[in-house]
């Protein structure tokens, strides 16, 4: 994985927010606040996910960067591959509604020709690119039938070559693997990893599905209720959310003996019943805690088949931060 | 220059593509405003019991209505172009590869224009087999023909960009476009020519009504679009449906700005 921080930006969110007024005058007092001041750089060349609920503000956020929903307030600046700020917005590839971004009537390969005139390019690039972008999606086959009569991942596959065409810098996804089948969905994120690192694009994908950001993210942000309330690797977010939990698995028998001694040291544990075993997870305040169970286990010689610490998976910190961010009343992470 | 007329091939070549998938929906069109015609036909001659009195007026009554044609696939065309596009979800694609959607409708206009012109052509041969009443349209003055219908309907366009930016902003207008449609048909059928003075003046600067006058002339009367008294009638056809065309377009630009400000660009 790329080290992304040291990256020259590609683009850059000053100030954002977006407030949708009903277009009835007399109702502007149900006006929504969509996003809410988001600042945020995004490095070139890396994967960065937005993550967050339905209706947090992602989607919102993407169309202003495409400039497909004019803020209220702030601006998006884009970056010349020098960080030199760039006057006009560079092109941009994006998928915004998935599958429904295509002519359904007509082809792969036409759909390809009609959106690759729209950008401007020559014939020939367009030829060359339709055929490497049909290649790379496997779609080879199928690139002269209707698109309605393709799968749903197909056509999800076709948009997102559509928006590759003309090789822009970044690619704006939204939801990209929303509702495709596995094999579908890897195919598209090991494509974007790719195109990452051997074409240094930069891409910025929405999504609520924890696995996915987890799994081809360089970077993560997460937007709750409007607001950018964290943003960092996922390294990173995973070691200043890391904390002394460790789970003990323990074979039947072993849980009645250990438990008075937790009861003596006051340590925080949960045991759950399995087949055949015990699994207690310890959440502890310090590595001392940690310490004083492992020496009592040995003096009472209790027997464990695993003992490891717990890292917190992006599920568990999406959890974390937006419970501290509605803690504190809506103060950023 | 060269970006427009690469849109226009892709346009032209999507249109053509759409028009073979989407055979039934020409053919029914086309049936529907023959059908149209000759109920209006049958009815004229109903009432009309004098022959001379209904093959005199039969000619005019023909160019109203195929421009009535021009007019109903100016207007609706565009903003069904949006409202599809917005429904079927390529509008936000549309808008990220090619920003400058008032160009693209305007290359649409010229598309959607010769498409219209050809059914046009085939509407006007079957109606003048059936009536068996021949329009003087010859080489000669084809291009003259030609020349007023484009001018009449570029105006019309100017209705059909307002259309286009309503339906960017509500989507779905098409009580709009048929009640409009219906003032469109009272226009094309208009006596502009009986009507003296100021009447005459606000009657000419209304889409449509110049257009029909100076084609009768040209079609029925047999006279040149080119003599002294039709020149300035055709100086005033070509600002009039510049000052359409030019509304049309603020309108259209003005519910653009207004819908990225309401996010309601692809929204459906």
């Amino acid at each position: 994985m790329l080290t992304t921080t040291d990256n020259p930006p590609a683009f850059r969110l000053e100030g954002l927010a977006k407030t949708f007024y009903p277009i009835i005058p007399w109702h502007r007092h149900r006006a929504v606040e969509a996003v809410k001041d988001v600042t945020l750089t995004v490095p070139r060349g890396c994967i960065f996910s937005l993550l967050g609920p339905n209706g947090a503000g992602k989607t919102t956020t993407i169309k202003m960067i495409a400039r497909l929903v004019d803020p209220t307030e702030g601006r998006v600046v884009f970056y010349d591959r020098n960080g030199s700020e760039l006057r006009r917005r560079p092109a941009l590839g994006a998928v915004l509604e998935g599958s429904r971004n295509l002519y359904w009537r007509l082809s792969p390969l036409e759909n390809l020709y009609y959106f690759g005139e729209l950008k401007g390019l020559p014939l020939a690039q367009i030829r060359r690119e339709a055929e490497e972008l049909l290649q790379m999606f496997d779609l080879a086959e199928k690139a002269r039938g209707s698109t309605q009569t393709l799968s749903r991942g197909m056509q999800q596959k076709v948009a997102v070559a559509v928006a590759l065409l003309g090789s822009p810098d970044v690619l704006l996804l939204d939801e990209p693997t929303l509702g495709l089948d596995v094999e579908s969905s890897r195919l598209i994120q090991r494509r974007l990893r790719q195109m990452v690192e051997e074409q240094g694009k930069t891409i910025v994908l929405t999504t609520h599905q924890m696995e996915l950001a987890a799994r081809v993210a360089d970077r993560i942000g997460i937007i709750h209720h409007g607001r950018l309330i964290a943003e960092d690797s996922l390294p990173n977010l995973t070691a200043f959310f890391q904390r002394q939990d460790y789970e003990l698995l323990l074979p039947l028998g072993e849980w009645e003996k250990l438990a008075p001694e937790v009861s003596r040291l006051q340590l925080d544990a949960d045991a759950t019943a399995g087949k055949g075993e015990t699994r207690v997870t310890f959440h502890l305040d310090s590595h001392e805690g940690f310490y004083r169970l492992v020496e009592r286990m040995r003096a009472q010689n209790i027997a464990f088949s695993n003992f490891r610490q717990v890292t917190p998976s992006l599920e568990d910190i999406f959890i974390e931060i937006t419970r501290h961010y509605q803690d504190d009343g809506g103060g950023a992470a | 220059m060269i970006r427009t007329l690469k849109i226009a091939r892709a346009e032209v070549v999507r249109t053509v593509l759409l028009t073979i998938r989407y055979p039934i929906e020409f053919f029914v069109g086309l049936g529907i405003m023959y059908s149209i015609f000759m109920g209006l036909f049958l009815g004229a001659r109903a009432l009309v019991q004098d022959p001379k009195v209904l093959a005199a007026s039969l000619d005019g009554f023909v160019i109203s209505y195929l421009m009535w044609f021009f007019v109903i696939s100016a207007m609706n065309r565009l903003a069904f172009h949006i409202q599809m596009e917005a429904q079927m979800g390529v509008l936000e694609q549309i808008y990220l590869n090619y920003p400058n959607m008032l160009v693209l409708l305007l290359v649409r206009s010229v598309v959607d224009f010769f498409e219209s012109l050809a059914v046009v052509i085939v509407l006007l041969l079957l109606i003048m087999v059936t009536t068996g009443r021949w329009l003087a349209i010859s080489l000669t003055n084809l291009g003259e023909v030609l020349l007023l219908v484009a001018l009449t309907v570029a105006g019309i366009y100017g209705f059909g960009l307002i259309f286009a930016g309503l339906a960017l902003m509500f989507k779905r207008i098409g009580q709009i476009g048929s009640i409009t449609q219906f003032a469109f048909f009272l226009l094309a059928y208009l006596p502009i020519e009986q009507t003296t003075g100021w009447l005459q003046v606000a009657l000419y600067s209304l889409p449509l009504t110049l257009g029909i006058r100076l084609l009768k002339s040209v079609v029925v009367g047999h006279e040149s679009v080119f003599t002294e008294a039709n020149l300035a009638l055709l100086a005033v056809l070509a600002l009039n449906s510049a000052a359409y065309l030019l509304i049309g377009s603020l309108v259209f630009r003005l519910c653009e700005r207004k819908s990225r400000i309401d996010g309601r660009l692809g929204q459906y």
